[in-house]
């Protein structure tokens, strides 16, 4: 079965519009702290406000995941979000060794 | 159907209680009230489920108690698990590791946002008609969008 690129049903859709809205958050992220404080990378910047796109990268993740289990929601784009929200959860409820 | 649903008794109390909530929780941090603010949250919550109910009523859908969908079932998983972990990081002692009040902090916030989400998805898209899931997406909707709010409103407390 070939599959697809753009998710099918209604719960992938949301997975997507989650997955897209973490991307941009961390893109921004990203763009304004290297703007202020240059040299530093993208972790630097994700794990002390975890808080702020937590709730979006966990609800990217659990959606996809129902539209994987449930509803057969295969599409390239739901399992990217789903793994990025992973990802990023990952990232924010591991302990900070590094600091 | 808004205006159908509107019509009915149910229809009328929900606005009612949308316009006592919205003036309740401006009020709150007008006054620096967190109690007011909280109340309106509540009211929020009895205006959700009474439209919710008031547009099943005007659809003649029948309700039922326990979910029937995948996105409901996983909406209650998660809802008690958001619980646990808030009554978790409440009942934690002081003198335990911060990372580990963190954690269980920063966790109780990523169990409430996709259970929200998933009672959203439930109710709006695949027409869950549970009183349990109704109640809960009610719940959890208005409480991640109050908690959310209040990290502006009472911004430093």
């Amino acid at each position: 079965m070939a599959t697809a690129i753009k998710p099918h049903t209604g719960i992938g859709r949301w997975a997507v519009l989650f997955g897209g809205l973490l991307l941009v958050e961390l893109l921004a992220a990203t763009a304004i702290g290297m703007a202020y404080e240059p040299g530093r990378g993208i972790a630097d910047f994700v794990l002390p406000y975890g808080h702020a796109w937590g709730a979006t990268a966990a609800v990217a993740m659990v959606l996809g995941l129902i539209g994987l289990l449930h509803y057969a929601e295969r599409s390239v784009t739901n399992i990217v979000a789903m793994i990025l929200g992973f990802l990023v959860l990952a990232m924010i409820l591991l302990p900070p060794t590094y600091y | 159907m808004l205006e159908d649903a509107l019509a009915t008794g149910l229809g009328r109390v929900a606005f009612a209680l949308a316009f006592t909530a919205v003036l309740v929780t401006a009020t709150g941090p007008a006054v620096e009230n967190f109690t007011l603010f909280l109340l309106g949250g509540a009211t929020a919550v009895a205006s959700a489920l009474a439209g919710s109910l008031a547009v099943s009523q005007v659809l003649e859908q029948r309700m039922k108690v326990m979910p029937t969908t995948a996105s409901g079932i996983w909406l209650l998983c998660l809802s008690v698990a958001a619980f646990a972990s808030l009554g978790l990081s409440l009942f934690l002692p002081v003198a335990v590791d911060p990372v580990l009040i963190r954690t269980v902090t920063d966790l109780t916030l990523v169990l409430w946002a996709p259970a929200a989400a998933s009672g959203l998805v439930a109710v709006l898209y695949y027409r869950e008609r549970s009183v349990l899931v109704l109640t809960v997406t009610a719940l959890m909707t208005t409480g991640a969008f109050y908690w959310l709010l209040a990290e502006f409103v009472f911004e430093g407390h």
